[in-house]
């Protein structure tokens, strides 16, 4: 048995919004302490590790761990109609397969979706030593990310113990984004050594557009040619964390 | 053609991202006769060059393997050695079917009925001994590997698998999992739209992969069982197998007796023309070879152009195009990695 009610709806269609951009068939580990996934992007290139104790819920009850796998932008699609003050609650009938929504506001009304089924594999935590590591406002980062994305399709990030510095070569273009310590954007800086790594813009403000709502404030990680991590740190109990990996720069 | 097994293997369709970075032996034969039966014009006839020769599998190997890397792909082709003495019998069935399909072929294009035509004309498809070495030489140039199998291309790909060195074995046949492929992936060879064949419906195709170990999972038997059921069902070395016994049948004959051996002797009225240890012994130890190299170069694109705009008369325009596609691909390629990498 799995139920599970939230009072703000739009915080779960914001979450699932953020999972979106990397999984289309999500399947998440239901168990009695809470809800949670990791999956990779078809390409492998980029990591989404969400996950949701049950203290995020107004109420929540699972008698056993299981899994469940939903073709997520169905049910964004549901989702995406609720307003503002309205309740959701999920809940999987194990008989039919089928997860019932019900949403409350100034009328309920309650759908259902099939459930498919679920991927056995276990993916890994991709193993790095991060050598950088930098709070910045989730607001900074995309507007960071976004301006490189006005000359190209891929930034050079690099840190040392002042200063983020973010790189864009285009064809024809470039830009240089600067965050220093002391500007509102970044709240704290850590770097054992000085570092730099090259990363998608495409995925990059995919991830971070779609995190936005969910964050006021990211802690990114990264070392030199690995992968990067964006934690995005959530107001109430429960994690949203992305990897990707790194572009190597060749002549 | 290869064992039918279709109904019983569970596969998963996947992206063509989700094989990006990953290798793939491709069974090259199989292939090419692909692109010799659909790369053809409505009334059948199949591409030639002005000269009269048939390009329609140097259309499909080129613009298929450029699609591929452009996806960042790893191909390689393994080409067909000599055949197992055993598969004699459906080498010559193969044969009459295509006498026969050339008959029905030329009726249909007097009778001025194209549709039937192009379906007759599919079955014709005859690889000849020009098609493997055009393939092979345009390959060279293309700086996409190619491997020569002693005997069967589809086996020697099987093997590339359980080495590692190939991550999946591309075809269209279930052979491959029979050979012991520990990853088959269909439909990279033929994606895209695909007409159903007799009606003028087209339907989207995308490739999907079978892992070896979840098949047998699935099905809770051993390889050596799926290959009794293969035999029962009919292979390529012994294409009858045994009559009114289907996948389904043959599976639960397999389960419930252990072997083929147990098998036939509880069935009334059964001719089985073979001998299953002889049949066995070809899936289980196939003639294979360690002697190759899977390097993958940049295209040379004057060697391409040669070959294919100076001597086989296709459009310079569109070849160029392909190429430069398949160098930003490779060049992409190169930057990329997975997080696959960190995962120790």
């Amino acid at each position: 048995m799995f139920k599970a009610k939230m009072a703000d709806a739009k915080f779960l269609k914001d979450m699932m919004g953020a999972i979106s951009i990397l999984v289309d068939e999500a399947t998440f580990d239901l168990t009695p302490e809470g809800i949670k996934l990791r999956a990779m992007d078809p390409s492998r290139v980029a990591m989404v590790d969400f996950e949701w104790p049950k203290t995020v819920f107004n109420e929540y009850s699972c008698s056993e761990t299981m899994k469940m796998c939903i073709n997520i932008s169905e049910l964004l699609k549901l989702l995406k109609r609720t307003g503002k003050d309205e309740s959701v609650e999920l809940s999987l009938d194990e008989k039919t397969g089928k997860l019932k929504i019900s949403i409350r506001g100034n009328y309920s009304r309650t759908f259902n979706m099939p459930t498919l089924e679920a991927m056995d594999e276990e993916v890994p935590t991709p193993k790095v030593n991060f050598n950088v590591s930098a709070r910045t406002t989730t607001q900074g980062l995309r507007e960071a990310i976004e301006d490189a994305s006005l000359v190209s399709d891929h930034v050079r990030i690099e840190a040392d113990n002042e200063r983020i510095v973010m790189n864009a070569a285009g064809d024809i273009m470039g830009a240089k984004i600067e965050f220093k310590t002391g500007d509102d954007v970044l709240l704290e800086m850590k770097a054992k050594e000085a570092s730099k790594a090259t990363f998608s813009l495409s995925y990059l403000s995919e991830i971070v557009k779609a995190s936005v709502p969910t964050s006021e404030i990211v802690v990114m990680e990264f070392s030199t040619d690995m992968p990067i991590k964006l934690d995005f740190q959530q107001e109430k109990d429960g994690k949203l964390k992305f990897f990707l990996a790194p572009r190597i720069e060749v002549e | 053609m290869g064992v039918n097994l279709r109904t019983l293997v569970s596969k998963t369709k996947v992206d063509f991202k989700s094989l990006s970075g990953k290798s793939v032996a491709i069974d090259a034969y199989n292939a090419l006769y692909q692109f010799l039966a659909i790369i053809r014009q409505p009334d059948g006839t199949p591409l030639k060059d002005y000269s009269g020769r048939i390009t329609s599998h140097l259309s499909g190997l080129f613009y298929r393997t450029a699609n591929l890397v452009e996806m960042g792909v790893k191909v390689a082709y393994v080409f067909d050695g000599v055949p197992p003495a055993l598969k004699e019998a459906e080498i010559k069935r193969r044969a009459k079917v295509k006498a026969e399909a050339l008959v029905k072929y030329e009726q249909a294009v007097r009778e001025g009925k194209m549709e039937k035509a192009r379906s007759y004309a599919q079955m014709t498809s005859k690889l000849k001994d020009y098609m493997p070495e055009d393939s092979k030489r345009l390959l060279t140039e293309l700086g996409v590997p190619w491997i020569q199998a002693p005997s069967e291309g589809e086996s020697q790909a099987a093997y590339m698998t359980t080495k590692g060195d190939a991550d999946y074995c591309g075809s269209q046949d279930y052979d491959s999992l029979l050979f012991g492929a520990t990853a088959l992936v269909r439909n990279v060879t033929v994606s895209g739209r695909r007409k159903v064949p007799r009606k003028r419906v087209y339907v989207e195709v995308v490739p999907e992969v079978m892992k070896l170990e979840q098949v047998l999972k699935e099905l809770e038997i051993t390889r050596e069982q799926l290959i009794d059921v293969a035999m029962l069902v009919g292979t390529d070395f012994n294409p009858d197998g045994v009559k009114g016994v289907g996948p389904k049948t043959a599976l639960k004959l397999i389960k419930k007796h252990g072997s083929i051996e147990d098998v036939l002797p509880r069935l009334e009225d059964v001719e089985f023309n073979a001998d299953p240890n002889e049949i066995r012994k070809i899936f289980l130890h196939p003639k294979v070879t360690d002697n190759y190299q899977l390097e993958w170069k940049a295209p040379n694109v004057d060697g391409v152009i040669d070959f294919l705009c100076r001597e086989r008369d296709f459009s310079e325009d569109r070849v160029r195009k392909a190429l430069a596609r398949m160098s930003a691909g490779i060049k992409e390629s190169k930057s990329k990695t997975t997080l696959e990498s960190w995962f120790g």
